[in-house]
């Protein structure tokens, strides 16, 4: 099967890819542990020793803790949220796709996720003042959530359809109920999509921007990225600090990535497969 | 298995209860629609429809009250000349960030799904910027421009009107390639062996095989990525802010930063709304436009 | 009964996940809000200011005005809530549309034409503090006769230069007359150092750099006030002094450091600090900031001069455009106004200027201790070389457009202020609505 092995050509183009690839989480590494003396003397230039005070600093200054708290809660309110409600509605979905009330909610769905944000922008600022929701972490992760179902959704639809319709019948049969036939057999049978959907919300959520920047406006409240924008922005002078507090909020995203990888792979490799 | 005898049409009986064994049935694949009903209703489409009734006012963004003014402000977004160059912006920023992510994707997909040394290694060097945040990527990005990129070109990228976009450009496919590249993995991952033996019996080298193989199979994932790849960068929002908020000279102001700009800077909120309706039209007729083309050359398996 | 638990798990795991996040809800952000405490006498009472400078002396001096003022009145804290440059404006202007307003805020002379008649913002006018300002320092902040805002100290448009660089260039004097200028440019670059540095990738120096030239070269300098501009009584194109002004930056940009619109203005702060960079001109904010970056640097100040006159040679002083406001909606406006003439005193001034945080604006402070660039201005100050403007901004949307067009004619080489001029006039009337 040599005809299966990549060219060299590939393999240089793929190397000088992964060298980009890789160079701002050089850059940031170093950046953090250098001093603002060292870093002015270039960008490439090596520290003499490891500066953690970068580190203890951006913690403090950039209330690290505090925004990583908010981010925790709120990524996993929402994914839980998520999963659960794009579940039970691409069940639904799945299983009345003759329905064309069903398909019309599809296509609806589906327009909604070329929805710009800024369309509602504006409504869901009023909305949340009238109801007071502004600037807490319940009113963030409803939001979010139903930004993100849409998308969660429709990816489990495929799935839904594939699993047989015999299985439910013969529970039915049984005498059980809907209720019990999607708990005890469709959901457990969802769980390669659901882990997909899961993993790709948290890191949606995780890095979620636009609603944030909208909804999360007080110090207390703030999640990690309003708080890098926030911190690059105002503290521009102190590059290093910033660099540490970037570092610092990476580590924990990219961990849970690499261990959750797999599952989104695998999702992924099904749910292209189903379509 | 009618009784005849008695007067009340027994057959109804049984009917009715077929309607209600069918109206439960019904009933209870309903439920399950409720709470996706309910946040959706909540989150996009109330918000929706009373965004379009904003589109009609001149609110500022910051007093209590405000005016109807008809459709004052559509007819001023056909005569406004500061809307030109975003649009263009926008559309030369979106159709090339979509055709070289998916190119690029689409070969290092390939690539990786080859027989290769390392392929996990490489796999995740391109997935993990998934998980840095766009204004996190945005701002490591123009450090390294500034300090590094201008000392190797001579310029900045982000400092010149004629490159700033491509400096916006590899930022959003650095941050973004990895999601494609899964997509076209398993899209490839997918395609039967067999048709690949069957055409290298035929004596088809690589190239023959790659377009005439694993294109044609591989329509389902690119309707899925170029549909979702160009959608999402016409209304790319944080990386633009983050990396220029739509500098030097607002060459990189796109669509989206320019209605930020008329909301929050301008204090032009309805305006604003106006803009975002009319943007969206567009994206939609767009998205459901390119979801037609690529599900009709979409091959059978 | 393994399906059975994966039930429960799931129902849990939904019931734990509203509780997380109910919890998140009610506790909202930490902090006390204000409106959950009523403000009686000796209550405990929790005041929000939002602030949006930075400055680490502002910042620093900040702090120890809040340690003060609650060490006195232990029944009042101050938070502060911070905000980056960019995004201040959405965040003020969401908290007072929604009502949801801060008690204390840093207010800019452009706020008040929206936020005024709004009815955001408290008047201040019967406060004892407005005897602590000189004839005209609160314009800025006044309208029908009403004061809005308070301001501690006033930011002069002007050249910043480090001491030390001048020394080693053999630059022994500062420059009186245009020529002069543009010489100590030419001996600066003979010298390999940067005689300008401009961080053009963020707007607001841009602006800043105009507005250095264009206070001296058209406001003091007998010009059509920004307010004819924007309501065009005037116009750019035929007017002697923007061609001057525009002649001005032709002559300035090649002494500029390469790519400017490419490096930001940290960048610059940190040159001009370790001797690479000569001048910035911008406001006396570049003073502070350029501290910040080498404590042992020594900067100068120098009004930039215009003319070939060494007579004519005036800085110009504009009443000050950031101060502090107290929401009029406030549910402590009294604990507010407490705070604010606090931070305003003449005490709370003297610890500004020992901070080294700027020139503060307020009679009865002794600024015969200022130091290095902010003695500089004082001096001046007090020679009288100083020209009252009026106001140096232009509203949002004119100042958008005034900064990509001054950047547009930078990045075009300053090739063509008669095509720079033809196009400012061109989007100033556009946006006459």
């Amino acid at each position: 099967m040599s005809e299966n092995r990549a060219s060299l050509g590939s393999k240089l183009a793929l190397a000088v890819f992964t060298a980009i690839f890789l160079s701002p989480f050089f850059i940031c590494i170093l950046m953090a542990v250098k001093s603002k003396q060292e870093t002015s003397k270039g960008i490439l230039s090596l520290p003499e020793r490891i500066h953690w005070e970068n580190f203890t600093s951006a913690i403090e200054k950039a209330r690290i803790l505090l925004s990583m708290k908010n981010s925790i809660l709120i990524t996993v309110c929402s994914v839980i949220i998520i999963v659960l409600v794009a579940a039970t509605a691409a069940y639904a979905i799945g299983r009345r796709y003759h329905n064309k009330f069903y398909r019309f909610y599809e296509t609806l769905l589906v327009s909604s996720m070329m929805l710009p944000f800024q369309v509602i922008m504006v409504p869901v600022y009023r909305m949340y003042k009238e109801l007071n929701l502004l600037n807490t972490r319940t009113g963030a992760v409803i939001m979010i959530s139903g930004l993100a179902v849409a998308y969660s959704t429709v990816m489990m639809i495929g799935f839904v359809r594939g699993i047989p319709l015999e299985l439910e019948e013969a529970a039915q049969i049984e005498g059980a109920g809907r209720f019990r036939i999607f708990f005890s057999i469709i959901f457990p049978l969802l769980k390669p999509i659901l882990a997909t959907v899961a993993t790709l919300q948290f890191l949606g959520v995780w890095n979620e921007f636009n609603v944030s920047i909208l909804l999360l406006q007080k110090e207390a409240i703030k999640t990690i990225p309003m708080q890098q924008y926030v911190f690059f922005g105002a503290y521009g002078a102190d590059y290093n600090t910033a660099f540490a507090a970037a570092v610092i909020t990476m580590i924990p995203v990219i961990v849970i990535f690499l261990i959750l990888q797999k599952q989104v792979v695998a999702g992924m490799t099904a749910g292209a497969v189903k379509g | 298995m009618e009784q005849g005898t008695s007067v009340f049409p027994v057959r109804w009986l049984f009917y009715g209860k077929d309607i209600m064994k069918r109206l439960k049935r019904e009933l209870s694949y309903v439920v399950f629609l409720i709470p996706s009903l309910l946040l959706f209703g909540f989150c996009v489409v109330y918000p929706f429809l009373s965004g379009i009734q904003l589109a009609f006012t001149d609110w500022d963004g910051i007093s209590r009250t405000y005016n109807f003014v008809g459709a004052d402000n559509f007819t001023k977004l056909l005569s406004d000349k500061n809307v030109l160059q975003p649009i263009k912006t926008t559309a030369i920023y979106g159709l090339t960030v979509t055709a070289l992510n998916n190119v690029l994707a689409l070969f290092i997909a390939t690539t990786l799904s080859k027989k290769l040394k390392g392929a996990a290694f490489f796999k995740t060097t391109f997935f993990i910027p998934l998980a840095i945040s766009a204004v996190l990527a945005s701002f490591v990005w123009k450090y390294i421009d500034s300090n590094l990129i201008s000392i190797l070109l001579g310029n900045s990228l982000l400092g010149k009107r004629e490159t700033v976009l491509i400096g916006i450009i590899l930022i959003s496919l650095w941050n973004n390639l990895g999601s494609n590249i899964m997509i076209y993995m398993a899209g490839i991952a997918g395609i039967s062996r067999d048709y690949e033996e069957a055409s290298m019996i035929d004596g088809a080298n690589g190239r023959q095989r790659f377009f005439n193989i694993t294109v044609p199979m591989l329509m389902p994932s690119f309707t899925i990525c170029i549909t979702l790849t160009l959608t999402a960068s016409l209304r790319e929002f944080g990386t633009v802010l983050a990396a220029t908020g739509g500098g030097p000279a607002g060459s990189s102001q796109t669509v989206a930063i320019l209605i930020y700009d008329y909301m929050f800077k301008y204090s032009r909120a309805g305006y604003a709304q106006a803009i975002s309706l009319v943007f969206m039209v567009f994206l939609m007729v767009i998205g459901l436009l390119l979801t037609k083309f690529f599900r009709s050359k979409e091959v059978e398996a | 009964m393994k399906k059975k638990l994966v039930a429960v798990m799931m129902a849990s795991a939904l019931v734990l996940g509203m509780t997380a996040c109910s919890s998140g809800g009610a506790d909202k952000g930490g902090s006390v809000k204000p409106d959950e405490v009523y403000s009686e006498e000796g209550e405990q009472v929790t005041l929000e200011f939002i602030n949006g400078s930075a400055e680490e002396q502002y910042v620093a001096w900040l702090d120890e005005v809040i340690a003060n003022f609650e060490e006195k009145h232990p029944n009042i804290k101050i938070e502060i809530q911070k905000t980056s440059i960019d995004s201040f404006n959405q965040t003020v202007m969401t908290r007072f549309a929604t009502g949801d307003v801060p008690d204390l805020f840093s207010f800019s002379a452009n706020d008040m034409t929206d936020m005024v008649p709004s009815g955001y913002v408290l008047d201040l006018t019967n406060s004892p503090n407005m005897e602590n300002y000189s004839e005209g320092m609160l314009d800025s902040f006044t309208k029908d006769g009403k004061v809005y805002a308070l301001p501690i100290a006033n930011d002069f448009m002007c050249v910043t230069y480090n001491k030390g660089t001048f020394e080693k260039a053999g630059i022994k004097k500062v420059p009186e007359t245009w020529s002069e200028f543009l010489e100590v440019c030419k001996e600066l670059q003979a010298k390999d150092i940067v005689p300008i540095a401009s961080g053009f990738s963020e707007q607001w120096v841009v602006n800043g750099t105009s507005q250095t030239v264009y206070c001296a070269q058209v406001l003091a300098n007998e010009g059509p006030t920004l307010a004819e501009l924007v309501d065009r009584s005037s116009t750019f194109a035929g007017t002697e002094q923007w061609n001057g002004f525009f002649t001005k930056l032709q002559e300035i940009y090649p002494y500029m450091n390469k790519d400017p619109f490419g490096t930001d203005q940290n960048t610059c702060y940190s040159m001009l600090a370790n001797g690479e960079a000569g001048m910035i001109l911008n406001g006396t904010w570049t003073v502070t900031n350029a501290t910040a970056m080498n404590p042992d640097a020594e900067f100068g100040i120098f009004a930039l001069p215009v003319s070939e006159n060494a007579d004519d040679n005036v800085m110009p002083m504009c009443p000050p455009e950031a101060a502090v406001a107290v929401a009029a909606e406030s549910p402590h406006k009294e604990e507010a106004v407490q705070f604010l003439e606090y931070m305003m005193s003449p005490e709370s001034a003297s610890l500004y200027a020992e901070k080294g945080a700027g020139i503060p604006i307020i009679k009865g402070v002794d600024t015969s201790n200022l130091k290095g660039a902010f003695k500089d201005a004082a001096d001046i100050m007090n020679r009288g070389d100083v020209k009252v403007i009026s106001s140096k901004s232009f509203p949002s949307a004119n100042e958008d457009a005034f900064i990509n067009d001054v950047s547009g004619f930078f990045l075009d080489g300053c090739k063509d202020p008669e095509g720079a001029m033809k196009k400012l006039d061109t989007d100033f009337d556009n946006l006459v609505k």
